[in-house]
């Protein structure tokens, strides 16, 4: 029996009680932007339902804390599960980590077409449409942080289009396994596909990027059924503005005024590319030659980011440059690692440090008695190997600063 | 240097006092307390470098007499005598006079005295080389020395920055970031504000709860809200019906009585309204129908007998189809005979053609086509294979021979060229040719290489000379700077002086700032001086290191260069041999594709000679191919251009003949077509039966279709006729149907009004118009009370009203229910207004985004706090890495004098400590423990702090003599403090420290410490009574033969010492004798207090005394 076409939209993370993150200074003009994203790209999903008349919304997680956005949140929520109510679209809610069931307040009331999947427990939904069964969906709310137990969800008997709901890590053999037609799956804030055919894995990702790493477009997915039983996904972008990252790459003969033109050139494209987006751009210049070195000792790199906020950064749309930095992969003379100098002493060490990764780095000397014991130790320690990385190349090229006197400004 | 002698003529209590025959090593002179050891020792001071200020209170000597004295001197340049008298009036010449005297008795300069102390300055040598117990203790007064310099100056490498000031900017910064000591710092701060900001927000959390409990009030509240309006909803509904029934009252009463009449009338027959007048129609319209079916009944009969009077043949009318279709046929009738006649002609025509074309082929008349050859097809197809294949061979041996020639011409080119390049540079084989020029071109590159690597180095040193004279100029501060200097120093101590001597009555208050600021504006230059200079100094000696590393890299390359000289041949620059060799091998190198191209060249042609030969086999059997195909084909042995020649003849009479086939055929289907036409009009004369008298097929054809036209006419009458007749019958039939509906119509109403006739039914209608009447006006009042009443309430409910009593009891009703409502409505306004205060509280919660405000602030509170962390980090790893480097340098890179100073202090504390070093960058000294613990030198005990200056000053004579400046060292008393093992220990050093080539003078007043020498072997002297002037002479005894158990040319450096040196026996009783001397029994890791003022005050009351 072929099964009858429809469309859904799967959409998580949400995570209303999160402002947008990265900046250590929010400029006044973005305030209200940054405090209203999440609420706006939310509704930009629940109007995504209705203007693409879907036959439900499924949401997988991590949707809001009460306790942190406070009766803001399950108010907005529920007027905009009204708006879904009155069209009779039906809304399958698993929780995450932050929104289990019992977490909702209870004197706000969810309307009649909200089903809330239980914790701890997998329960069960026929949709159906004009009494033909449609779809089962098969749900859980998160119990504790661990994985989606994939064995637990049985497919429909009948053949009919079966969807999983739950929050939270997967392993892909194991979804595979199963022979469910779509797995929605939330806790990812970056939209990714674990499974693509003949069944779907998918992780909408959250409809609003909150830190320079959750960059690119963000949204909530169309997913549209077939006869065959086939899901195809598409993404429909509800954010109100947008990380980038962007990287230009510089040589030895560039100039302050090349870099400049290059910068404006970059930055005009991408306000030509998204217009109706503010845009938060995150700057890294590569390269060599002697403007690389400028801009890392700072100063000028002041005065570009300065610009680039000043020119570019109060729209419309807004393009607000939310930093500036460098990435120096050429690395140091080798020279300078072998001279018998206090500088080539101190390169020497550091490389030390850099190869032996398992050898610790202790700081406690220079942190006060007081400040070791509380949640501020753990903050100093160098902890990853990532950080630690970070900080070794970083401390390389001030210490050679410092040491080289005007040769490194050479 | 050292001193061989002195003599004393008058210097405080001496006068007249030799001392003969000093040895070259250790000389130990005893006597008791004031005896003179420390004139002694001043007097030597001042026989080197003059009466100082200081010294000029041992004048007048004691005994009288011209003050003054003269030292014999020892060194490399010889024996002198350096005299120097008291004269007041040489006020030039510092009040003294000084002469130098050769052994030779000849006068010297005053400037060799500089010379004999290897310029080593006066300062220096007062705190190092000639010190006693108090110059001991100020290790300070070393500070600007060159002295200094050989303690503090760490091997830190070439940079041009400065480690300690480097760490000292890191080290701010990162306590700005977040202080070590747990002080104010960025982090801190950011973290107090984040605990406030979390605070809030969990303050902000608990809103919703609070909103939780808003909303249950509120529901509750809505609840009470609902009951009251319910109540309110009942009292007003009853009010409004009590008020409709007062005011309905009257009309009901009306229409209660047209009720009555209406059921006194009775039920009336339902008869329609319009009844009679619909009768009476229907009656007009049946009569006026039957009038005209009558009327249409007559007019058909007329019409019928017309029609039969007209005369048609129907058998000509039936064949109309056939006759109009061949009428059609009329003119291709007449071309079909056109074409007959054409095509006659055209056949005549190809048939002569036919017969001429035989004729010029020569294959006959043309009457038949047997003399044709077989060309067909099959057999071109069998001849074009081998036509072809002969063709292709006789183009292969075309090419293959004109290849041969090409390729035989280029290698005769190739080779010519080689040939005379070779033979020109006297070469035969062009691979030896190259081996040859690429070795000689590779030695000779490495030669060049050699000379640009000694120019490089040679450069290089070059400047490092000139950076290396620069420096030693600078060694000199330049003449600006120390009048600059100069002038601060000299305005500090005028203003010092100015405050100090100038009454309190003219500066007032400002005489005590002035001297303040006076002596430091002199301590600021006298600093400022000294740290220029020693800079200076670090940097030369830097240069001079790498300047020496340098000569041996160029020592090297200039080996290896003669080694190449001697395997090169000679002739010419190197650069210019390598450009010849170089050039050489280029040009050999560029033969190499030309000898490459003339083997191909060969090899191509031997290969298209032999192409050739096979070529032309080819062709011989494809010629005999051909004549066999030829042959076979039935044809004679013709040319392969021969039988192209003959087919194309062949085919023009074929295509002859085919064209005159093709006429015949036409024209016999053409004769046929026309026979057949005839035929059927003849067929259609007869059945029609019409006289016809035409001869030909056209003509006959006319006169048919003339009489058909005429029947046609005849036709179309009788069916005019025969329609309008049959109109007439439809109308009347219609006419009639009318007839029949209106009676039944008429039956239809009677049945309405339920009467059995016309009179029945006007009888009836007249009744039903009366109640008719009295209805209306019962609906009139109807509608009036029901307006009335409304929708507030229903009719039952006002009947029931009106029927349970009169008016006045229905109004006494109504107030009662009006009051309650006031009642009810008051409750509700109350709720109302708390509801609406509710709702606005639970809006503005709503509404309220502060949370998410302060979530804000948090995150980008948190970002400042990620960053400052992340360069903490940065900051610290920079500090932890170079204090590490720091480490390494303070451990493994300690000037040599302090290095062997350890090796002696580890002697003189019997392994105690073990090490003394200075930290990077810093002025002081420290001393490790045998446990390594790193002591200031404040906190050790008195005694073992001067068994480290010591130590120090023997480094430093050390030091001085390997730098040129062997100066004989001096002390006086310095051991008094040592406790009795020390005091061995001391002893040995000092006799080891003289037996390695320093002449050393020992002064002391202690008699266990002369014992301790003697037990060592080495002489002692006494000191004279310096009561009488002109004592005995003091004839130092030569020293019995020193030995040491090291070296005495090299004395190893104590540091790098194993284990504690064999000390010699000495007895107990010597170590019994003054044992309360050593005051030794403080804790040497307590603190003391300086008690050099003291000590001061005691060396001081001996000197006075001596003076005295």
């Amino acid at each position: 029996m072929s099964q009858r076409p429809f469309c859904f939209v799967h959409a998580s993370d949400f995570h209303l009680e999160l402002p947008p993150m990265g900046l250590a200074e929010v400029p006044d003009h973005l305030r209200e932007l940054f405090i209203e994203s999440a609420y706006w790209a939310a509704e930009r999903v629940f109007e995504t339902v209705l203007s693409e008349e879907a036959e439900f919304l499924v949401l997988a997680g991590d949707l809001l804390h009460p306790n942190h956005t406070g009766p803001r949140g399950p108010l907005f929520l529920v007027e905009q599960f009204h708006r879904l109510a009155e069209r009779k679209i039906p809304v399958y809610w698993a929780g995450g980590t932050v929104d289990p069931p019992d977490a909702w307040p209870s004197a706000v009331s969810l309307p009649e077409n909200v089903h809330i999947f239980p914790r701890g427990r997998i329960e069960e939904f026929l949709h159906e449409r004009d009494g033909t069964p449609l779809a089962r969906l098969m749900g859980v709310s998160r119990d504790r942080p661990q994985s989606i137990r994939a064995a637990d969800f049985e497919p429909d008997p009948g053949g009919l289009f079966s969807i999983a709901v739950a929050h939270g890590a997967a392993e892909t053999e194991a979804l595979q396994a199963r022979n469910v037609h779509y797995w929605a799956l939330g806790s990812r804030h970056d939209r990714s596909t674990l499974l693509s055919s003949p069944h779907v894995a998918h992780y909408p990702g959250s409809p609003q990027g909150r830190r320079p790493e959750e960059h690119g477009t963000h949204g909530c997915t169309l997913v549209q059924v077939d006869q065959q039983r086939q899901a195809r996904t598409s993404l429909i972008p509800t954010d109100v503005m947008r990380w980038l990252s962007e990287r230009v790459v510089i040589d030895e003969e560039t100039t302050r005024e090349d870099l400049e033109t290059l910068l404006r050139e970059r930055m005009h494209t991408l306000v030509e590319t998204t217009p109706a987006v503010d845009l938060l751009i995150s700057w890294t210049i590569a390269g060599s030659g002697p403007m690389l070195n400028a801009l890392r000792r700072g100063g000028l790199k002041d005065e570009l980011l300065g610009w680039l906020r000043s020119e570019y950064g109060f729209g419309p749309p807004v393009a607000w440059s939310a930093s500036l930095g460098v990435e120096f992969s050429a690395g140091l003379p080798p020279q300078w690692y072998e001279q018998e100098t206090i500088r080539g002493d101190f390169l020497r060490a550091i490389r030390q440090l850099q190869m032996n990764a398992g050898e610790p780095i202790d700081l406690e000397p220079y942190v006060a008695e007081e400040h070791l014991a509380g949640t501020l130790g753990s903050l100093l320690t160098v902890a990853d190997r990532p950080a630690r990385d970070r900080v070794l190349s970083e401390a390389a090229l001030l210490g050679v600063d410092l040491l080289s006197g005007e040769e490194a400004q050479a | 240097m050292r001193i061989t002698g002195l003599e004393i003529d008058g210097f405080g209590v001496w006068s007249g006092l030799k001392l003969e025959g000093l040895a070259e090593g250790l000389n130990v002179v005893g006597g008791p307390n004031e005896a003179g050891k420390t004139t002694l020792l001043q007097f030597v001071r001042s026989a080197l470098y003059g009466f100082s200020m200081e010294r000029r209170k041992y004048f007048p000597p004691t005994h009288g007499g011209p003050g003054g004295g003269s030292i014999d001197l020892a060194g490399p340049n010889g024996r002198f005598r350096l005299d120097r008298r008291d004269d007041p009036d040489n006020t030039a010449g510092n009040q003294e006079r000084i002469t130098l005297t050769a052994a030779d008795g000849t006068r010297q300069s005053e400037h060799l005295a500089k010379v004999l102390l290897a310029n080593v300055d006066e300062a220096t040598y007062n705190n190092v080389f000639a010190v006693g117990l108090r110059e001991m203790q100020q290790l300070g007064t070393l500070g600007d020395t060159e002295a200094a310099e050989l303690l503090y100056s760490l091997t830190a490498g070439l940079d041009r920055v400065s480690l300690v000031e480097v760490m000292r900017e890191l080290e701010t910064s990162r306590n700005r970031i977040l202080d070590a000591g747990g002080g104010p710092s960025q982090v801190t701060r950011l973290l107090d504000e984040r605990e406030k900001l979390r605070r809030e927000i969990e303050e902000l959390g608990k809103s919703t709860r609070r909103y939780g409990r808003l909303a249950a009030e509120w529901e509750q509240l809505q609840r009470e809200v609902t009951r009251l309006e319910e109540e309110n909803n009942h009292a007003e509904h009853q009010a409004r019906a009590v008020e409709t029934a007062i005011a309905v009252r009257q009309r009901w009463v009306q229409r209660t009585a047209l009720d009555d009449q209406l059921t006194a009338l009775g039920p009336t027959a339902d008869v329609p309204e319009d009844a009679v007048e619909r009768l009476d129609a229907v009656n007009a319209r049946l009569q006026k129908h039957a009038e005209h079916s009558q009327q249409l009944q007559r007019r058909r009969a007329e019409l019928r007998s017309e029609a039969s009077t007209l005369g048609i043949n129907e058998s000509l009318w039936r064949q109309a189809p056939r006759i109009e279709a061949l009428k059609e046929q009329e003119s291709w009738l007449a071309g079909l005979e056109g074409q007959i006649d054409e095509l006659e002609k055209e056949t005549a025509q190809l048939e002569k053609d036919l017969a001429t074309e035989h004729q010029r082929s020569g294959l006959g008349d043309g009457s038949s086509t047997a003399s044709l050859p077989d060309l067909s097809p099959r057999v071109i197809a069998t001849l074009r294979l081998p036509g072809r294949a002969l063709k292709r061979c006789r183009q292969q041996v075309g090419e293959a021979k004109e290849k041969v020639a090409t390729a035989e011409e280029n290698a005769q080119s190739l080779d010519r060229q080689i040939g005379s390049a070779l033979s020109a540079r006297g070469e035969r084989d062009l691979a030896e040719a190259m081996d040859r020029a690429g070795n000689l071109a590779a030695q000779l590159r490495r030669r060049v290489q050699a000379d640009e690597r000694l120019d490089q180095m040679s450069g290089y040193q070059e400047e490092l000379e000139e950076q290396s004279r620069r420096l030693v100029d600078r060694q000199l501060l330049p003449v600006w700077v120390l009048i600059a200097l100069g002038a601060v120093f000299a305005l500090g101590v005028m203003l010092a002086m100015i405050g100090l001597f100038t009454p309190g009555s003219i500066t007032g208050s400002l005489g005590w700032l002035m001297i303040v600021v006076g002596l430091a504006g002199t301590g600021t230059a006298a600093s400022l001086k000294i740290m220029l200079e020693r800079s200076n100094a670090r940097q030369l000696d830097a240069c001079q290191r790498q300047l020496g590393m340098l000569q041996s890299q160029i020592r090297q390359a200039r080996e290896e260069r003669d080694h190449l000289d001697e395997r090169l041949p000679g002739g010419g620059s190197p650069a210019g041999r390598l450009k010849a060799a170089e050039e050489e091998l280029a040009a050999l190198e560029e033969l190499v594709p030309l000898d490459t191209r003339r083997v191909a060249a060969r090899q191509e042609a031997e290969a298209a000679a032999a192409g050739v030969a096979q070529a032309e086999e080819e062709a011989a059997a494809a010629r005999r191919k051909w004549r066999e195909t030829v042959s076979a084909a039935g044809l004679p042995q013709l040319t392969p251009k021969h039988v192209r020649q003959l087919l194309q003849r062949c085919d023009h009479i074929g295509q002859l003949q085919r064209r005159l086939e093709h006429r015949r055929e036409e024209l016999t289907q053409r004769r046929r077509e026309l026979d057949s036409l005839l035929g059927r009009i003849g067929q259609l004369v007869e059945e029609t039966g019409v006289a016809v008298t035409g001869s030909n097929g056209i003509q006959r054809l006319g006169q048919l279709a003339d009489t058909l036209r005429e029947q046609e006419t005849r036709v179309h009458r009788r069916d005019l006729l025969r329609r309008e007749a049959r109109q007439a019958r439809q109308k009347r039939a219609k006419h009639e149907e009318a007839v029949s509906r209106l009676k039944h119509r008429r039956r239809e109403l009677f049945r309405e009004s339920d009467a059995k006739d016309e009179q029945e039914l006007r009888h009836r209608a007249v009744q039903a118009a009366r109640a008719e009447v009295l209805r209306q006006q019962h609906d009139a009042l109807s509608r009036e009370i029901t307006a009335a009443v409304g929708e507030q309430c229903s009719e039952p409910v006002v009947r029931e009203l009106i029927e349970s009593g009169n008016v006045e009891q229905l109004e006494t009703r109504r107030d009662e229910l009006l009051d309650r409502l006031g009642a009810l409505e008051k409750q509700l306004q109350g709720r109302f207004e708390k509801r609406g205060q509710l709702t606005e509280q639970l809006k503005a919660q709503a509404d309220d985004r502060q949370m998410a405000v302060k979530q804000l602030d948090l995150a980008a509170l948190e970002k400042r706090l990620e960053e400052a962390i992340a360069r903490w980090q940065v900051l610290a790893v920079t500090c932890r890495t170079l204090e590490e480097i720091r480490t390494a340098y303070e451990q493994d890179r300690q000037p040599e004098t302090l290095q062997e100073a350890s090796g002696y202090l580890e002697r003189l504390t019997r392994g105690r400590y073990r090490r003394v070093w200075t930290p990077l960058g810093e002025d002081v000294l420290r001393v490790d423990d045998a446990e390594g613990n790193a002591l200031a030198v404040e906190v050790l005990s008195r005694g073992t702090r001067e068994q480290l200056f010591l130590a120090l000053r023997l480094a430093l004579a050390g030091a001085y003599s390997r730098r040129g400046a062997p100066l004989p060292l001096v002390l006086d008393d310095v051991l008094v403090n040592f406790d009795a093992d020390r005091a061995k220990a001391a002893v040995a050093v000092l006799r080891d420290f003289a037996a390695a080539g320093h002449q050393v003078l020992v002064f002391t007043c202690h008699e266990h410490i002369l014992k301790l020498f003697k037990s060592l072997k080495v002489p002692v002297s006494r000191l004279p009574d310096n009561a009488e002037a002109n004592p005995a002479p003091v004839i130092f005894e030569a020293p019995a033969k020193p030995k040491p158990k090291r070296s005495k040319k090299t004395p190893a450096p104590p540091a790098k010492r194993k284990k504690e040196p064999e000390e010699e026996p000495i007895d107990d009783e010597i170590l019994a004798i003054d044992g309360s001397d050593a005051d030794d029994e403080e804790d040497e890791y307590e603190w003391e207090e300086p008690d050099d003022e003291a000590d001061d005050e005691d060396d001081y009351d001996e000197d006075a005394a001596e003076a005295a």
